[in-house]
């Protein structure tokens, strides 16, 4: 009976395990030969060579690109969110009440409002776009946008409230408890007085994380905002967002209702998820153009694949918004200023440059070179202590200074490396010691490891943070001012180093009233030198990274400098979405089109 | 038998507990937390602290530890392995969607081992010492010598360079959608997970058949005057499989927990780059789940390998 029950005779037959062996050998050969043959696909031969783009931008397309900033979104709410990646994402699909013409030199337009006029430094008046829709949601009717959005906008923001009254954390409450008054004297206009005159107003309402979101769909969500849904973010921006959910790849698709006519260019974004955590798998990506784009912590990788592929690709140099700087506790360890002042001058900014950039980047002075119209110009800086380009003089009254405060007597000094920067430069923790070590003539630097979620940030306000190295808060905008006023003024919310020099002070005042752009420079300027002549109190701002990104010929995005024969295409330094978003296209006439990954939304 | 199997059993489940024990402890003694993941590195912010501890609340993560032990062990006597931070999907779905990719990959992995090992390791230890002998040894030696991953970025290089096929890392091709670019997302990652493994059962098979090969029962096949292919394959290969099951039997149980390396370099969405994308973003129910999973799936391979063991050679007979 049992002999007649088949699959009991197959699990008993002695041939079982040799079947098993033959058909592995069999499935083997097979496979083996179709990774000899059938897997070449069928190309044309030879390579295309680059060549120039037409007159004007070409529409349509559909991009897959790097997702900036990860994708752990906290909160549909863009002003709840207290991660970066949702005001990132917000700038696609969202608009602003101003925007950036210029990101770098800070040069603003207007975005929602086509035009504004600032009164005095304290009272501005908005006149808001007439051709402004929402995307046409069952919640939001696709109703037109009016003034009294941007007048809850700002006035919920201030109040810290949610639609039933109760308090809630909001990122930029402080910024907004200037705003004494907002009025909307017709459908669409928007005064808005401040306490005082800030000359800093338009720049911050014009920063990437001042969307306007949807009023209805905030409420909406108001209660379960961490659970992330494209229901949640309805468009006035160039793109709607088609899918958006944690984890999950985000698609972006061209709005039809946009007010800027003929933008975007492309039908859509696609930002697939996790591609980017192994430089592999980007590079298999890049390679076999199913993305556009690619680069790497290494600037050489990139460099050798555009070398590989001539006339194919060009090269995108951007300065790292995430400025190096050495964060030195004067609470504590470095109470006399003069020591400070020693690690200012000791520390190597271009050797540091070399040592972990392979050269790209540039000395940085307390305001970043990326931000272009307030920094002192390179060629001033080389002259000031700290920055100079032959180091005899700066390491010379380094010494002198770190005898004379007693350096040598604190004994072991740790300049902490957080960790996040030693899984890219893991040789940190033997460079900046020994680099200090030398400067100063002493063996007294060493390095460990910290962390900015454990150490550093919980102790930022309680004044027990460590010496560290590592990056700083991205700069976010092109005006330094508020940053400045934050960490400098006796009154900011980042004076962690409890400065208080009156001169400093009343520069810093004077600075962040100022609306006249030439004056706030020159203001800015005084106010760096004060800072270097203190070794920076401690906050020791070092240098700025250049990202080299290596781009298919047939892509095209918002660049500062387009690509010149032998030379690198520059982009923005500070990130504005809104240009990318508009701006960028697929140039489908350029041969290096030929072979790129067919992507539909 | 029966009895046996019902004492392993029994012991399997000791050992599961002690395992999610220990992984929900040490993971909740890791630094940091998901909460600190979602408000993320900003110095700007000036109420960091009242952030954290509200996204602290919403998640659960603001009880004491002990309760959060008890809700995780509570979950499991019901099946439910808890709920991800990041996405608010259930382990099992999450895992759902992750463990066909695993599989291929695993599939694929699977067959080169068994492709490369079991021909060479007979070939090698028929021919000894010969130039044939050598040279499968010393292929064998440069597999077990570098790692997967190595393997796997020189073939990378090879296919781009050469320009041979499209490798889809961005669409995640399944056999099932698109066999032909499944086939050519994962013959890279498996032909060096096959190599890697291959390699060490090669060298298993070899010296178990060298050690059989000297035993009287082969002397006398031959004696018999029985062909040689015959006395290699019926006589030799069955005895000296024994031990290589063994490890067969924990690479299989190992590709269920997924090649982390190799599934991160191709971007295959399987359950080892889940395992460690969860570990990074401290996002601990998935994690502590899948770990019991595997823990699972690893205790009732070593199980079955064991009951194999009796029934393959009838010398070996478990006590009751």
């Amino acid at each position: 009976m049992a002999d007649s029950n088949y699959w009991q005779r197959w699990s008993q037959s002695r041939l079982t395990r040799r079947r098993f062996l033959a058909g592995a050998a069999t499935l083997g050969a097979g496979a083996l030969a179709y990774t000899m043959v059938g897997c070449r696909e069928s190309r044309p031969s030879g390579t295309p060579a680059a060549q120039e783009t037409p007159a004007g931008p070409t529409r349509g397309g559909v991009v897959r690109a790097v997702l900036l900033g990860g994708n752990v979104f906290d909160s549909v709410d863009v002003h709840r969110a207290f991660g970066d990646p949702t005001s990132w994402l917000s700038n696609y699909v969202l608009n602003k009440i101003v925007r950036y013409k210029n990101p770098d030199t800070g040069e603003i337009e207007g975005d929602l409002a086509e035009r504004f006029e600032i009164i005095d430094g304290a009272n501005y008046v908005f006149h808001i776009r007439r051709d402004v829709y929402w995307q046409d949601t069952p919640i939001t009717g696709g109703r037109q946008l009016t003034a009294e959005d941007i007048r809850w906008h700002i006035e919920r923001q201030k109040a810290g409230r949610l639609s039933d009254g109760s308090q809630a954390s909001f990122r930029h409450q402080s910024f907004y408890q200037q705003v004494v008054r907002v009025e909307t004297p017709d459908q669409f206009t928007v005064r808005v007085t401040l306490q005082n005159p800030r000359g800093t107003f338009l720049d911050r309402l014009a920063n990437y994380f001042s969307t306007v979101p949807n009023r209805e769909a905030t409420e909406r969500f108001e209660k379960n905002h961490t659970v992330i849904t494209e229901e949640a973010m309805p468009a006035t921006g160039a793109f709607i967002l088609r899918r958006w959910r944690s984890g999950e790849e985000i698609r972006f698709e061209r709005n039809p209702k946009y007010f800027r006519q003929g933008r975007p260019y492309v039908d859509g974004w696609i930002y697939p998820t996790g591609l980017f955590e192994d430089p592999n798998a980007w590079r298999i990506a890049f390679e076999q153009k199913q993305v556009d784009t690619f680069y790497s912590s290494d600037p050489n990788l990139p460099k050798s694949i555009i070398d590989s592929r001539p006339g194919q690709m060009y090269e995108v140099l951007t300065g790292v918004g995430n400025t190096v700087f050495m964060h030195l506790n004067m609470n504590q360890q470095f109470k006399d200023v003069r020591l400070v002042k020693a690690l200012h001058m000791a520390f190597d900014r271009r050797a540091a440059i070399q040592a972990f950039h392979q050269g790209l980047g540039q000395v940085s002075g307390p305001v970043p070179w990326l931000q272009e119209g307030f920094a002192i110009p390179p060629g001033d800086l080389a002259n000031l202590d700290g920055y100079r380009t032959n180091r005899d003089e700066d390491i010379r009254n380094a010494r002198q200074l770190w005898q004379a405060a007693g350096g040598p007597a604190l004994g072991e000094i740790n300049i902490k490396v957080p960790d996040t920067w030693l899984a890219v430069w893991p040789d940190t923790v033997q460079i900046i010691p020994n680099m200090l070590n030398q400067a100063l003539g002493v063996n007294q630097f060493r390095s460990t490891r910290t962390s900015y979620n454990e150490e550093i940030i919980p102790n930022l306000f309680n004044g027990q943070f460590p010496n560290w190295f590592g990056w700083t808060s991205q700069v976010t905008g092109p005006d330094p001012r508020e940053t400045l006023f934050s960490v400098f003024h006796p009154s900011g919310s980042q004076n962690f180093q409890k400065v208080n020099n009156p001169e400093l002070t009343r520069l810093l005042e004077a600075a962040i009233a100022e609306t006249d752009y030439r004056r706030a420079v020159d203001l800015v300027r005084q106010i760096q030198r004060i800072l270097i002549d203190n070794g920076q109190y401690g906050n020791v701002v070092l240098y700025n990274y250049i990202l080299r990104t290596a781009v298919w010929n047939y892509f095209r995005g918002a660049l500062k400098q387009p690509p010149r024969p032998g030379e690198p295409a520059l982009g923005y330094n500070i990130f504005a979405g809104h240009l990318t978003a508009d701006e960028m296209w697929l140039n489908s006439n350029d041969p290096t089109f030929q072979g790129r990954a067919n992507v539909s939304l | 038998m029966t009895a046996y199997i019902i004492r392993r059993l029994l012991m399997n489940l000791v050992v599961l507990w002690v395992v999610v024990s220990v992984v929900f402890v040490t993971t909740n003694m890791l630094p940091g937390d998901f909460a600190l993941r979602q408000v993320a590195t900003n110095l700007e912010l000036q109420d960091y602290s009242q952030a954290v501890q509200e996204a602290r609340r919403i998640l659960g993560l603001d009880k004491p530890l002990w309760q959060r032990y008890g809700e995780f062990i509570g979950g499991l006597v019901t099946l439910d392995l808890g709920h991800s931070y990041e996405t608010r999907r259930s382990t099992w779905a999450e895992l759902g969607d992750r463990l066909p990719s695993t599989l291929e990959l695993g599939a694929m992995i699977l067959f080169f081992t068994f492709l490369i090992s079991i021909p060479v390791g007979i070939i090698s230890a028929i021919r000894q010492n010969t130039w044939l002998d050598f040279i499968l040894r010393g292929f064998a030696i440069f597999n077990v010598a570098t790692p997967a991953f190595v393997i796997a970025v020189l073939l990378t290089l090879v296919v781009l360079k050469l320009d041979l096929f499209r490798i889809d890392v961005v669409g995640r091709p399944h056999f099932w959608t698109d066999p032909e670019a499944a086939l050519k997302l994962y013959i890279i990652p498996g032909l060096a997970g096959g190599l890697t493994s291959g390699a060490g059962i090669m060298r298993l098979l070899r010296s178990q058949m060298l050690e059989v090969m000297r035993n009287d029962y082969v002397r006398t096949a031959f004696a018999k005057g029985l062909r040689e292919g015959t006395v290699w394959l019926r006589h030799a290969l069955k005895n000296a499989m024994l031990p290589v099951l063994t490890v067969m039997g924990f690479s299989i149980a190992g590709i269920v927990s997924g090649q982390i390396i190799l599934e991160n370099m191709f971007n295959i969405d399987g359950v080892g780059r889940f395992l460690y994308t969860r570990l990074i973003l401290r996002d601990l129910p998935p994690f502590q789940g899948t770990v019991v999973i595997i823990a699972f799936v690893v205790v009732t391979v070593n199980l079955l390998v064991d009951i194999a063991y009796a029934w393959l050679d009838p010398r070996i007979r478990y006590a009751d």
